[in-house]
């Protein structure tokens, strides 16, 4: 496995990643592509040179590598920043695992988990002692494996649901902020869709839900600082909130949100008033805000006002990759592509009083993939993103996007702005 | 992003579907779906292609919508001949779940007040998220009759392991410009969502409930 370093960030297409080599397993797929290779929009350029648009904070590829080029996707990661290197776990389409250290040298050690069917999520372990050693994969075969990675990368625990004969495909999980919880959400199995916990420490199953979705499970969240608390989401257009400290099912139920669409991805925000925020995803690419107090969201972003924030053409739609925090005030910025077949386009964008307005923050140059998920730590400003092309790369904020990385021949990491981010924004470009 | 379906083919197609349901004539209202093949789609890696659409033209007119009102909201549904129920008849369920079953089952969506909205899980349990009918928010901003049709306008789609979708765009009693319209929007909503757009669509079909299907695409 070569590491690729971008040596020139202004030729789009560069074949730096062409020495991509991979030892994975990979599962071919038919492909039938070549009775429609007639592209239409697809191949236009997609940037809209008519609007100028300057970008609050200006970013740079620190690192790209190809984990696979055998059509595998990279569907989740996750990730930790350890002193000076990054420590990234990636949930692949072919079943496995990676996990990458990137740290000042550029090393990379990479490790393979394995599962027997789709991964659906990844997670480092919450609590401080198992920050960066522990690691959480969950998957459609029915488990969520604890591998620990200080002891040879081993499975050191499996959690399932052997209630029934057979295991629940699971959807979703997530650990609580103290470690000691997990919850995972089942798609639909046998009429029902199950929100099933664990006790981290003895791996036993405490219990589950069933009556509250009446379609697949898509997303479960623990709040972030109060254990007790649970949302879940599903594709029948609800979201729910649990106080989990309760023993039925009915006491545990607080309370709805109806999004009145598909709910694709949950976060919890906090404002500066501390008050508790649920950003929301859905399927038809909008994205909804909620106060958990509310019976309607305080704002809803649709599609083509997202579409027409980015310098793209305007027959281009918006594909909404994650929403993250920005600052320690809850500022919420939106990570998205559009849907341009190659899908290089890849900007952020700001979420302006509350919204619908939005305004651009970032563009990420050199982006050669369709990206599917994101990490961001906005102490540092790095950002994450893997995709379509089984590509990984990490994007950090720099004064000068064109400034070569490979001149010293060194990874970027290190050379993160030891300003704060604010003052680095403020800088007249 | 262009249609690749014609306003021809279009009208002679929906054109097709209401004269066939004009000379079989039956004893209820037939519904028109759309049905989507798709193709080059992988259900194991893309994104999950669900979610709902308002179309124009309400699609299923008989569809019971009830309020669970306060006091404001309850007095305008007398009024306007709507379904409603008050806290106090909600109490008297008890959270029993079969009566709640009982209620989920009796009408098609609901639409709440403000005040009760968030008392529902107190009130009534999960009885009806699991029916998939937890209500939308009735403001006292909006007109109670509007945001009924708009509830009624509304389709949810949602593809499962197979590749194909059936959604219901409308009726056999409608006009044609009126079906025209409501299919128009509801292609281009779809194919919109899907990652290569049209390259992913393999067959575009429109079928009232007891006629044979018409090829769009």
């Amino acid at each position: 496995m070569t590491l690729n370093f971008i040596t020139d960030t202004d030729t789009s297409e560069s074949s730096s990643d062409g020495e991509e080599t991979s030892d994975h397993s990979s599962f071919n797929e038919e492909d039938s592509l070549e009775e429609d290779e007639v592209i239409d929009i697809n191949e236009q350029p997609v940037f809209d040179s008519s609007k100028e648009i300057n970008y609050k904070i200006k970013y740079k590829q620190a690192f790209e590598e190809v984990i696979s080029s055998d059509d595998v996707y990279i569907l989740n990661l996750d990730a930790h920043k350890i002193g000076q290197s990054l420590r990234i776990a990636t949930a692949l389409s072919n079943f496995t695992c990676n996990i990458y250290d990137i740290d000042t040298e550029c090393k990379s050690i990479r490790v393979s988990l394995e599962h027997e069917k789709k991964i659906v999520d990844v997670k480092f372990g919450s609590s401080n002692t198992q920050l960066s050693s522990i690691v959480y994969t969950g998957s459609e075969d029915g488990t969520i494996k604890l591998w620990d990675l200080r002891i040879k990368e081993k499975c050191v625990s499996v959690f399932k649901d052997d209630t029934d004969a057979e295991l629940k495909p699971l959807s979703c999980f997530d650990v609580s902020c103290d470690g000691r919880f997990l919850v995972a959400g089942t798609e639909v199995f046998k009429d029902d869709a199950f929100l099933l916990f664990w006790d981290i420490r003895t791996t036993n199953l405490l219990g589950g839900y069933w009556d509250t979705h009446q379609e697949d499970i898509t997303q479960v969240k623990f709040h972030p600082t109060e254990d007790k608390t649970v949302i879940s989401g599903s594709t029948d257009g609800i979201i729910n909130l649990f106080d989990v400290t309760q023993t039925t099912e009915q006491d545990a139920f607080q309370s709805s949100f109806n999004t009145n669409s598909s709910v694709a991805n949950l976060r919890w925000f906090k404002n500066k008033n501390e008050d508790s925020i649920i950003s929301c995803v859905t399927h038809t690419e909008d994205v909804q805000l909620w106060h958990v107090t509310d019976s309607s969201p305080y704002s809803i972003i649709p599609r083509d006002a997202i579409s027409s924030s980015m310098n793209v053409k305007p027959d281009l739609f918006s594909q909404i990759i994650n929403c993250h925090q920005t600052d320690e005030n809850g500022n919420i910025m939106l990570l998205v592509g559009n849907d341009n077949s190659r899908g290089e386009h890849l900007q952020s964008l700001d979420i302006i009083n509350d919204g619908p307005e939005l305004s651009p923050r970032s563009l990420f140059k050199n982006n050669k993939q369709i990206v599917r998920c994101s990490w961001y730590d906005y102490n540092h400003g790095i950002m994450v993103t893997g995709g379509e092309a089984g590509i990984l790369n990490v994007w950090v904020p720099s004064n000068d996007e064109n400034n070569s990385v490979d001149n010293t021949g060194k990874c970027t990491l290190k050379e993160l702005p030891k300003v704060s981010l604010k003052n680095h924004s403020s800088k007249p470009y | 992003m262009s249609s690749k379906v014609s306003k021809d083919t279009l009208y002679e197609a929906v054109n097709e579907v209401l004269s066939q349901a004009k000379i079989h004539k039956k004893n209820f209202l037939q519904t028109v779906e759309l049905q989507i093949g798709l193709k080059n789609y992988d259900p194991q890696k893309d994104k999950r292609f669900s979610g709902t659409i308002k179309l124009k033209h309400i699609p299923r007119p008989k569809m019971k919508v009830c309020i669970l009102g306060d006091q404001q909201h309850c007095d305008e549904a007398e009024v306007n001949k709507v379904p409603f129920m008050d806290v106090e008849a909600l109490k008297k369920l008890n959270k029993n779940k079969k009566l709640v079953k009982k209620l989920a089952k009796r009408y098609d969506a609901f639409l709440a007040s403000e005040a009760l909205i968030k008392q529902i899980p107190r009130l009534l349990g999960p009885g009806l998220n699991k029916a998939g009918k937890f209500p939308g928010l009735l403001s006292h901003q909006e007109s109670m009759n509007m945001k009924i049709d708009e509830v009624k306008a509304t389709i949810k789609f949602q593809m499962k392991k197979v590749l194909c979708l059936c959604v219901a765009v409308g009726h056999v009693d409608m006009k044609s410009d009126e079906l025209a319209h409501n299919i128009h929007l509801s292609i281009n909503f779809l194919v919109s969502l899907l990652k290569k757009h049209w390259q992913n669509v393999r067959s575009l079909h429109i079928k009232s409930t007891m006629g044979a299907p018409q090829r769009l695409y």
